[in-house]
């Protein structure tokens, strides 16, 4: 059997820096995977992490399976995130743990694409921070939530609304931290995954290239700040929640919707959480709550997403007056 | 028979039924053990008399018909001497909490009987820390 030893003495290296609004201690062998996190803010050492990373380099064992792979059971979370990739989420411990490739240590992609939305995304209930399948949006300060179902148009949308005023957080997960009785939204800085039907809005999409998701869907994927030349933000405060439902009626209509509705919409579609977890799922319970009695509306469009931009700002400016 | 349930908000199957239990003795401790599949309960002798919770440990062992592939050879991570996971490919996947005595494992369905007793069994035990 292939031993990976992970402790103080294997894995010398250490730092601590801010995800997501979150303290993240990391250990590790490998200098080529500290390097990945300048991008992050660093945090001076000394306080208490909200989660902690091991990951140990290791060359890829004989036979590995090249699969992307996830199980939990109990407190545990396994991921098998590509050729020699494996960790274990410990929930109990807020700790991610495992093996990487050498291929992975070096591939910046693995670790901002890959690795942290994953690790935040599953461990994040345990230290107050949720993942939320919406597209977010800043307008002096002031956080903007579109949220939907699949296909509803959320990511064109967004982008559609650049032209607007808003700024550009993220167009498919926003994760919403309660820290010091405030709900801050954060964006991983990840690119635009736009559909290929979003060139009839973008034409400018068929001279890219289009990537298989790791959902396997074929997307675009857009740097809004090289591609368009507008600067993505990674942070604002929890304004405004709208609710996006494609029709066949023409026009936008914004109905104010009520706390139950937000509530309902957001609990349901949240991973179902053990027993063994009680303390996690009733501290996201809590902050879904809070978030539910923000403003929001539903808004019912049967136009463009260029003209539903145009009545979304509309709507914000006689909202706001 | 094994179960397994597909629900969209388990997308990492936490919440398969387990209705096959047992209690055996195994390595000189009590393992209690449940499963979505019997042919996974450990074997041992039954358990008759009271035991302290210091002896005993947990395993929950779920046979998991969407696991893609077959055994490949494990990897044994060890993580600060607390938490242990050995990965055999997708086909099977256990982690233990020595602190909470607690097993958790998927294992599957390409994994026969023979490869279960022979390859998966064993580590099964050497995590658990039995004894014998």
């Amino acid at each position: 059997m292939r031993n990976a030893l992970l402790e103080s003495g294997t894995l010398p290296l250490h730092t601590e820096f801010s995800i997501a609004g979150v303290r993240c201690a990391i250990s590790t062998n490998s200098p080529a995977i500290l390097a990945h996190l300048s991008r992050f803010t660093p945090v001076a050492s000394g306080g208490e992490p909200g989660f902690r990373v091991s990951v140990l380099e290791l060359a890829v064992g004989e036979d590995q399976s090249s699969d992307m792979h996830f199980r939990g059971m109990k407190h545990f979370v396994f991921a098998l995130l590509g050729e020699g990739n494996r960790f274990v989420l410990d929930f109990r411990r807020r700790h991610a743990a495992g093996i990487v490739s050498c291929e992975a240590a070096r591939d910046s992609k693995f670790w901002h694409r890959i690795f942290f939305p994953i690790v935040i995304g599953t461990l994040g209930a345990t230290f107050g921070l949720i993942p939320l399948h919406c597209a977010c949006l800043d307008s002096g300060g002031e956080g903007l939530l579109i949220a939907g179902n699949a296909g509803a148009g959320k990511s064109t949308l967004a982008l559609a609304l650049l032209d607007y005023g808003f700024t550009f957080a993220s167009d498919e997960w926003t994760y919403l931290l309660a820290r010091d009785g405030a709900l801050t939204l954060h964006s991983l800085g990840a690119p635009a995954k736009l559909l290929p039907d979003a060139s009839r809005s973008f034409p400018g999409l068929c001279q890219l290239d289009l990537h298989t998701a790791m959902n396997g869907e074929l997307s675009y994927e857009v740097d809004v700040s090289t591609w368009l030349g507008v600067p993505q933000i990674t942070q604002s405060s929890l304004s405004r929640t709208l609710f996006l439902r494609r029709v066949s009626r023409p026009g936008c209509r914004f109905t104010p919707c009520d706390e139950e509705f937000a509530f309902s919409f957001f609990e349901q579609s949240m991973e179902r959480l053990p027993d063994e977890l009680l303390d996690a799922k009733m501290q996201r319970t809590e902050i879904i709550r809070k978030m539910s009695s923000t403003k929001s509306w539903i808004l019912e469009t049967g136009e463009s997403p260029e003209a539903t931009a145009g009545a979304i700002a509309d709507f914000y400016r006689r909202e706001r007056l | 028979m094994s179960l397994l349930l597909n629900d969209p908000l388990d997308a990492l199957h936490r919440f398969t039924p387990t209705p096959f239990q047992s209690e055996v003795y195994l390595g000189g401790k009590l393992i209690q053990a449940e499963s979505n599949d019997a042919a996974l309960l450990p074997p041992g002798v039954p358990q008759s008399s009271p035991v302290s919770s210091r002896e005993c440990f947990s395993w929950k062992l779920i046979r998991d018909p969407k696991a893609p592939g077959r055994l490949e050879p494990p990897t044994k991570v060890s993580i600060f001497g607390t938490v242990f996971a050995v990965f055999m490919g997708g086909a099977c996947l256990i982690a233990v909490d020595r602190e909470e005595s607690q097993l958790v494992s998927f294992i599957g369905s390409q994994v026969d009987t023979g490869e279960y007793q022979h390859r998966i069994l064993p580590i099964l035990c050497e995590l658990s820390d039995l004894g014998g």
